[in-house]
């Protein structure tokens, strides 16, 4: 896949600007499920997914395959929606560190591995809530199942850092539900 | 610290419930937006070009006059002596054209393949 990629990239900085098509077909959804869990709004997702994609083609050159493409892209995604989020500085539920030590692992585990059909709208809402960073961590590494050392590089983060960020987030997501603070 | 790669079956239910999709014509209008950058840096690039062979050529007459004014000009003013037909002077006058008029028929030659539209 790689290869085939690397030899489409090639073809485009050669001038064959159709080749570029491939691209958008292949991660055009991906990118745009990252950016609408991180800005929301529907319309400003799909605005922004196609600035990704111009930004992407524009830098193109810039490329230097140390990474695969799809890693590149999210980067591009992920930065392109922090920088529009931020301008509109949307608002998000903060807790303390210290409150978040005292919930154990394994009643965290136990709720989000739980079966219950119920539970799916409750942690829907509660996602909503989360910071933006914190939705990205949740949709690479849960919804796209990227590893954590992608996800660590698409964010900008060591992936002990990502790994903590996660962690946390789950924590979070229970004190969400337990004290009914997503609605 | 738990184990990351465990299933979370519930949290992931919940990411799967956002049925946003993009719409079905997505592609076409990216291509097309894409399409009119291309075109529009491709505009830029041959301007670029084409101004940066009228600068080339404009330096390469400039010299070329100074140059020749510079090993020829006394060889005008005294063309009435016969002492200045057995300088050497006037052969390196006469490289220093040939040299140009050489660069000269290079850069035409490249413009006319790479550019031909231009010219």
């Amino acid at each position: 896949m790689k290869e085939k990629e690397l030899h489409i990239i090639k073809k485009v900085l050669q001038g064959n600007t159709r080749e570029y098509e491939y691209f958008i077909d292949r991660y055009g959804k991906q990118v745009f499920t990252l950016i609408v869990r991180i800005v929301t709004s529907e319309e400003d997702a799909e605005e922004l997914t196609q600035d990704v994609f111009m930004k992407a083609f524009e830098q193109l050159k810039t490329f230097k395959a140390e990474s695969s493409f799809s890693t590149w892209i999210y980067r591009i995604a992920y930065n392109t929606a922090i920088s529009a989020t931020r301008k509109s500085n949307r608002y998000s539920l903060l807790m303390e560190d210290q409150y978040l030590q005292q919930v154990g692992d394994e009643e965290v585990d136990g709720l989000l591995d739980s079966e219950d059909e119920e539970l799916t709208d409750k942690l829907y809402n509660a996602m909503q809530k989360l910071s933006m960073e914190e939705r990205t961590l949740l949709t690479l590494f849960y919804y796209e199942d990227k590893p954590l050392a992608e996800v660590a590089e698409v964010m900008g983060l060591t992936e002990a850092n990502v790994k903590v960020r996660l962690h946390r987030t789950r924590k979070k997501l229970y004190v969400m539900i337990k004290n009914e603070t997503y609605d | 610290m738990t184990d990351m790669n465990k299933e979370d079956k519930a949290l992931r239910r919940a990411l799967a419930a956002d049925k946003r999709v993009l719409p079905s014509n997505f592609t076409f209008r990216t291509m097309n937006r894409i399409m009119q950058a291309a075109q529009l840096r491709e505009e830029r690039k041959q301007r670029q070009f084409t101004t940066a062979c009228v600068a080339m050529a404009l330096v390469v007459i400039v010299v070329g006059i100074g140059v020749c004014y510079h090993y020829l000009g006394n060889l005008f003013k005294g063309l009435l002596t016969v002492d200045s037909f057995v300088s050497v002077k006037p052969l390196i006058g006469l490289f220093v054209i040939t040299f140009f008029y050489t660069i000269n028929h290079w850069i035409t030659g490249v413009c006319k393949r790479k550019y031909p539209h231009l010219l």
